[in-house]
């Protein structure tokens, strides 16, 4: 029962409906906190798909489409780094799901989230021919991003990073911006370099941490962060933080926010270099092994994965809320948070986010931000502010 | 202690019966108000809202990794023909096949 005391939701079982298709277990930079290879079992792992897996992956992929009507079924090709795996699979790739969709009607929308050294001209093409969207890990300016984006030789990778995402901008291809929050730096610092870099959509994500960790407070710097957001979209919606707006959208009721906002299960899927099928890529942050499933896409069809046990328990610890997230105002909006910011040795995933403090404050800022600018339309043409109202329910 | 908005939409929107609509005065809040079909559930709020001339939506809908740019709110762009540029292949439909939303499960 919720503080409410609304029952608590059921959730209905659905095909599974997103990818993440390691392509590369390795990488070619060496960020300080990449949350990848705090898991040792990731060095036991092919460095590439091989054209076996590859082929293999294509056959569930038209499998689970055709048993499940599905009209599109969204892959994210990630790794390490995934352009490792080089253009010509990329476009092998592409290709293949290009033949399913013929076949099938099914449309196979593909990302990819690349640190962006390798781009140049030939993987714009290759992004361009094949629509796939790019994603590129940039954290803000040079001072913020090349603290902990590191080459193996100790050099930042700021420079190579901001390139590429120019050479994509000057070709007309959409980039995306994927930030790691340092709360010890201004928003004003990350928000500026964005908007001098024509870059409109982008996420300044929460740093991973377990609750076995004691991560700096957040909530001021995300206080401030939606205050340059609500300024920078004062006059017309024209930038996009991913983590602003989506807690802004759970706070309005607004469903399918991306993972760590709202209540919801998280049915991530990812499929490994060899093949095998795991749960939650970042569940990984628990150590060794804490992802691996039994699973794997030659033995086993897509869907499959649901009975796997390792599988079920990491999707049912996202919706299996500890006591205090249950006693929340804010459950279904926050949903306790990003699911592997709330593991620790000692309870598992029984535990509040290890920020849950910084979130109650963030969505208590928003909340009282969101009241002041929202009003009711009634079909006669009166608005009545939600100030104005006094009945309402407490 | 503040009531969470969502509360107070619930409550407003059933005070004052069909066809009344929820709006911001903020561009930013109000495209955010519009971007997604899903009304404001009963279940999100604890308040009955009665959604007999809503569309039928989904119980469970994708939850988007967050290390990529997918789905409604970061999106790719392969097929979608909109607003924001896109790459225009793979057309089937009216959003040049990706539907925002997920209408079937």
């Amino acid at each position: 029962m919720s503080v409410d005391g609304s029952a608590p939701r059921v959730f209905q079982d659905q095909p599974i409906s997103q990818l993440l298709i390691k392509v590369a277990s390795r990488c070619n930079i060496d960020c300080s906190y990449c949350y990848w290879f705090r898991d040792p079992a990731v060095y036991s792992k092919p460095k590439m798909m091989s054209e076996k897996v590859l082929e293999q992956l294509l056959q569930r992929l038209e499998e689970h489409v055709t048993a499940h009507s599905l009209p599109d079924l969204p892959l994210v090709l990630h790794g390490g780094e995934p352009l490792l795996w080089g253009i010509e699979n990329f476009n092998r790739f592409a290709a293949g799901c290009d033949a399913i969709t013929m076949r099938t009607g099914t449309v196979f929308p593909i990302a990819v989230t690349t640190n962006g050294v390798l781009i140049n001209d030939a993987w714009a093409d290759c992004f361009a021919a094949n629509g796939i969207s790019v994603a590129i890990s940039l954290d803000g300016p040079s001072h913020i991003h090349d603290a902990h984006r590191k080459t193996f030789q100790g050099g930042g990778t700021h420079a190579a990073a901001e390139r590429a995402a120019q050479l994509l901008l000057k070709r007309g291809i959409t980039v995306n911006a994927l930030a790691v929050c340092n709360p010890a730096n201004s928003p004003k610092d990350y928000t500026d370099f964005f908007a001098d870099c024509g870059i409109a959509h982008y996420d300044i994500m929460i740093p991973d941490a377990t609750v076995d960790e004691k991560p700096p407070s957040i909530a001021a710097f995300y206080n401030a962060l939606f205050d340059r957001w609500l300024e920078a979209n004062r006059d017309k919606e024209t930038v996009e933080i991913r983590t602003v707006t989506d807690m802004v959208a759970a706070l309005l009721g607004k469903n399918a926010p991306t993972e760590g906002v709202g209540y919801q299960p998280v049915e991530l899927c990812t499929i490994m270099t060899d093949g095998t099928v795991e749960a939650h890529d970042v569940l990984r942050i628990a150590g060794e092994g804490s992802s691996e499933t039994t699973f794997n896409i030659f033995d086993h069809a897509l869907d499959e994965v649901r009975k796997e046990p390792r599988w079920k328990a990491a999707r049912d610890a996202s919706i299996n809320l500890a006591e205090k997230c249950r006693q929340c105002k804010y459950m279904n909006v926050c949903g306790g948070g990003y699911l592997p910011h709330r593991f620790s040795k000692k309870n598992g995933y029984d535990n509040p986010s290890v920020y849950c403090d910084d979130l109650y404050a963030m969505y208590e800022n928003m909340d009282e931000v969101l009241q002041q600018h929202l009003y009711v339309s009634k079909p006669d043409g009166q608005r009545v502010g939600i100030g104005e109202h006094s009945a309402i329910p407490s | 202690m503040t009531i969470p908005t969502l509360k107070v939409l619930a409550s407003l929107l059933q005070l004052h019966g069909p066809g009344t609509t929820v709006q911001s005065d903020h561009p930013g809040i109000n495209a955010l108000l519009n971007k997604s079909p899903d009304p404001i559930k009963e279940e999100n709020t604890g308040v009955y809202i009665d959604e007999s001339n809503s569309v039928d939506v989904p119980e469970v809908t994708p939850v988007w990794f967050r290390r990529a740019f997918v789905g409604p709110y970061g999106g790719f762009r392969r097929g979608y023909v909109g607003p924001y540029g896109g790459f225009r292949r793979a057309f089937i439909g009216p959003y040049g096949g990706f539907r925002r939303g997920f209408g079937r499960y």
